[in-house]
Formats: C-alpha cells, sequence, structure tokens
C-alpha cells in the first residue's frame, strides 16, 4: 500500500483482525477499528501478533481502547516501541 | 507404531494437570459434546470414509499421552488405526436423541494411554444418517477444535459447510508442531514473559486471595441455574453502547462485584478461560489450546463510576490473556516456591456470546428474564463458575458449590445479573451501589 503512514508488515497484520474492511478498501490513519469489525477478544489476538511481529512488547499504560482505537493510535505505540528497541 | 513423538502443548499440558486433581470416575464430566447434522442422501460407509479423513488429517485424534521416560509425550499413531465410530439406529432422530446418545458415548472413561479421545457415533432413522455425534476428551481438542472436526466431516460429505470447506482446502497444523514452537525460539520468550506475569501477579495479590487452596474433589455437589432473557440480551448492548465498553467487559465488571459479595472480600482473583486462538498457524488447529488466566480485581472505592470499572477491567484482562499460554508445571513450581500452596484456581468467568452488537444505539427495555433450575453436568470443579452464552435470549449459566451459594440465593444472583444490566444501559451506577444491591439480592449485609 503505497503512501500509508505505517510498514506492510503492519497493515499485514492488522488487517487480519479486521473482517468488515474489504480487501482492497484502503486502511486511514483515523478509521475505527471497532467499526471495522476489532472486538474484545480479537484484540488480544492482535495485540499478540503485533507483539511477535515487531519483538516489543506494550507495557501496562499502553493496554487501553486509545491503543486500539485506530490504525494511527496503534502504530503510534508500536513505532515509539520499535524504536526504542533498536 | 509411532509416527511422531513430543512433549505435550501448554494447552494440553494444563488439560492433563487438572484431570489430576479429579478423581478418575469424573473425568467424563469433563469431556466436551457436540452434534453436527449430516447431509441428506449420504450413506454409512460415506460417513464412516468421512471421519476416517478427518481422523487422518488431525493427529490430536489419533494420539495416545503417556508418562514415558522423559515425562509426559504425546505419541501420535499412523492414520488408518480404528476409531471407536458407532452406528445408531433411532426413531426418530432428534437433537434430544443425539445429546442421549452423546452421554452414552462419554459416560466410559477414556484412558489416553490406550485409547483414541474421540468417539462418533452416527445416528441413522431407517438405516440413512442423520446426525453425527461426537465426544471429545479435552485433552485431544477444545470447543473449537471439536466444531472443526465436525465442520470437515459434513464438508466431505458435499454438505454446505463453507467454513467446513475452507478447512479442508487446508494442510492442518498439528499439536507436535505446536509444542516444538512453544519450547524453541520466540515461544520460549513468550513463556518466560508469561512467567514474569505470574511473578508480578503474585507480588500483587495479598496470599490469602490467591492462589485459592483447590477445591475438595471429594464432595461432590454443584447446583445450576440459567437465565435467559431476551431483554437481557437487548440491554447488554445497551449497556455496552451506554458505557463504551464491550458486552463482555459489563458482565465481566458485574460478575467481578457478584463475586466480591459472594466470596465477601473487595478482592478477588476471577478464572478466565484463555482460548489462545490468536492469528497465525494454530488459530483453528484442532488441539486443547484454553488455559486458565487469573484476572485480579479490586473492587475499589465504593464511588467509582459502573463505566469507569469496566475499563480499568479491561485493561487488565488484555494483560491477562496476553499471558495465558504458559508452562503450567513452570508456574506451579514458582506459586509452590511463593506461596507454599499448589496453584488451584476458582471463581471462573467464561463469555462465550460474541453475537451481542454493542455498536448501534439502543434504548433499554424492563429486564423480564426467566431463571430456571438446571442440572449441571459437573458435579466437582470451582465453586463458583459464571458462563455467558451466545443465543437470542442471552443464556448466563450459573454452576455453584451450594455452600458457598445456595440455590435460593443463586436464582436471586441471577436475577440480579438481568435487573444490573438494565440499570446499567439506563443511567450511571457506581461499584458501591451495585455491590449493596447484589449483597441484599443474596441476603448479605450492605458494605459500609
Amino acid at each position: 500500500m503505497t503512501g500509508s503512514p505505517w510498514s506492510a508488515e503492519f497493515e499485514r497484520v492488522l488487517r487480519g483482525y479486521l473482517p468488515l474492511h474489504g480487501p482492497d478498501a484502503r486502511l486511514r490513519p483515523d478509521d475505527s477499528l471497532a467499526d471495522l469489525g476489532l472486538d474484545s477478544m480479537a484484540t488480544v489476538g492482535l495485540l499478540v501478533d503485533v507483539e511477535e511481529e515487531f519483538g516489543i512488547a506494550l507495557a501496562d499504560d499502553d493496554l487501553t481502547d486509545q491503543t486500539f482505537a485506530s490504525p494511527a493510535a496503534l502504530w503510534a505505540v508500536v513505532d515509539r516501541l520499535r524504536g526504542a528497541s533498536r | 507404531m509411532i509416527s511422531r513423538t513430543a512433549p505435550l502443548t501448554f494447552g494440553q499440558l494444563s488439560v492433563w494437570r487438572i484431570n489430576e486433581t479429579y478423581p478418575v470416575s469424573r473425568w467424563s464430566e469433563t469431556y466436551l459434546r457436540r452434534t453436527a447434522r449430516l447431509p441428506g442422501g449420504c450413506t454409512v460407509d460415506q460417513v464412516l470414509a468421512a471421519v476416517a479423513t478427518v481422523c487422518a488429517r488431525h493427529e490430536a485424534l489419533r494420539t495416545h499421552f503417556v508418562v514415558g521416560a522423559a515425562g509426559l509425550c504425546q505419541l501420535v499413531r499412523p492414520a488408518g488405526r480404528e476409531v471407536r465410530v458407532e452406528v445408531v439406529e433411532r426413531s426418530p432422530v432428534t437433537p434430544a436423541v443425539a445429546d442421549a446418545v452423546a452421554d452414552e458415548l462419554a459416560a466410559d472413561r477414556i484412558d489416553p494411554a490406550e485409547e483414541f479421545g474421540v468417539r462418533f457415533a452416527v445416528l441413522t432413522e431407517g438405516a440413512a444418517p442423520v446426525l453425527l455425534a461426537v465426544v471429545v476428551d479435552h485433552l485431544v481438542a477444545d470447543g473449537t477444535g471439536l466444531r472443526r472436526v465436525c465442520a470437515e466431516v459434513v464438508a466431505a460429505l458435499g454438505g454446505d459447510d463453507p467454513e467446513g470447506g475452507r478447512w479442508l482446502a487446508q494442510r492442518p497444523p498439528q499439536p507436535v508442531d505446536l509444542a516444538a514452537e512453544q519450547r524453541g525460539g520466540s515461544g520460549l520468550r513468550r513463556a518466560e514473559a508469561a512467567l514474569d506475569h505470574w511473578r508480578a501477579l503474585l507480588r500483587d495479590v495479598p496470599p490469602e486471595v490467591f492462589p485459592l487452596p483447590r477445591p475438595r474433589t471429594d464432595e461432590p455437589g454443584r447446583v445450576e441455574a440459567i437465565l435467559t432473557s431476551s431483554s437481557g440480551r437487548h440491554n447488554l448492548a445497551a449497556a455496552a453502547a451506554a458505557t463504551g465498553v464491550s458486552p463482555q467487559d459489563v458482565l465481566l465488571a458485574l460478575t467481578a462485584v457478584a463475586t466480591a459479595v459472594v466470596v465477601g472480600s473487595d478482592r478477588v482473583v476471577l478464572t478466565l478461560q484463555s482460548g489462545n486462538r490468536f492469528g497465525g498457524r494454530w488459530h483453528s488447529i484442532v488441539s486443547s489450546m484454553n488455559q486458565y488466566a487469573p484476572l485480579l480485581v479490586d473492587l475499589g472505592p465504593g464511588h467509582v463510576g459502573f463505566a469507569d470499572f469496566a475499563e480499568a477491567l479491561h485493561s487488565a484482562t488484555l494483560k491477562a490473556y496476553r499471558a495465558g499460554s504458559y508452562d503450567v508445571d513452570a508456574v506451579t513450581d514458582l506459586v509452590r516456591r511463593e506461596r507454599g500452596i499448589d496453584l488451584g484456581f476458582d471463581n471462573f468467568f467464561n463469555f462465550m456470546a460474541h453475537d451481542v452488537d454493542k455498536r448501534h444505539e439502543v434504548t433499554a427495555v424492563p429486564a423480564r428474564g426467566v431463571v430456571t433450575d438446571t442440572e449441571p453436568n459437573r458435579q466437582i470443579g470451582p465453586r463458583l463458575d459464571v458462563k455467558v452464552r451466545s443465543g437470542p435470549d442471552l443464556p448466563v449459566v450459573v454452576r455453584t458449590d451450594p455452600r458457598l451459594l445456595p440455590r435460593p440465593a443463586l436464582r436471586a444472583l441471577l436475577g440480579w445479573y438481568d435487573d444490573q444490566v438494565h440499570r446499567v444501559a439506563t443511567g450511571r451506577v457506581t461499584v458501591g451501589e451495585l455491590v449493596n444491591d447484589c449483597a441484599r439480592a443474596l441476603g448479605r449485609g450492605a458494605r459500609a
């Protein structure tokens, strides 16, 4: 996906948890992940997969609804942590 | 002859250790059951062939579990060895008849060292197959795994099961390979992170709160009741919309309050069921993946609003589920070292109703649920067990040790759930108000 503010790996992992998002539709930074089908249990799966994909661990303060509200919010946390781990 | 062998996966090991705490005579109470409608026009031979195909595909269905020189291990046998399939003629064949046949299949204990942990029965009417009943030992599969087995059999017979068809087209993942991954590389890192989570839990939780002594399994006796409430289902969606948390979090928070009142402590540990079926390779494996995930709850000051309380619980729940895949033997050793007792769990909460949609604004309706006494399929196990199932009438099933919560109070508790979901949906309510209301319902003293 060109022009995305996040990596292709991030979008691949995230799309796997958005059953209501069309495969060809563009994922926008402020899209509501809940509206795209991310429910409570899927959030756990997304958390685990994101941590495994990027070799990071979200801190307790990051485990909030706000973190998982939108692609941009989640990417902000992921990008910060992977930058810290380099 | 053995095809492959490996240590147990973390999920299998958890089931084994739980089974060790049960009397052998009651193991069959833990077996899972499912029925599937077979496509019209198929023959018994075709059903037997489809069952053989599915058993060949999934190694869990042809595995023995033994204690060897290296400890517990799973021994995968070659495909083609006999699996127990009964053909049962009944007239008429109904779901209730299939349930009864499944109960008969489950009546005799499965020796995991000698017998594959799955039994099938093909129910025929006039020699024509109608339903398939399947019973599995929890060592072999959890509910998701069992669903896959049934779906693949139906799809293999040409039946209308799109999910079964998709699964049938895949090369299935196997527990032996999962066990290898869990014990190497990223699996080891996750296991160590889970152990860190348990160390932190033991630091934060007073010894008298967790772990609880294991419920005595030589004193059977549980009572159970179910709340069925179409208004409750409607109000749960409204409550989720009103509070901004998920339907699961609404009921989890109410259960946390109820548990605190029932056990008489503002700090309790709930036991969640972590499905551990995240994205990737193991998502739909036929195996047992569920493990217990403890969740520390502190009711805090009574003036805290329910929505804030539920939101805080949500964050804690994410942490608990994240650490839900772990080596139970390592955790047991840790708990013994830190607390001097064996690891035990109680106060179970299992939310299985994933059909309640909070996304749309709905207006609450008066609570009109019905509470009915039911017969528990287990007479041992946790002293307090709350399950929320899918369905238009949002079944909430509570099973208790009557010495902790006798039947009249159990019924009152379920009525309380129905009333409080409505209350949360219609206005602000504090944790303290919920606690006092619950205490009144159960005939306990109100909180100071």
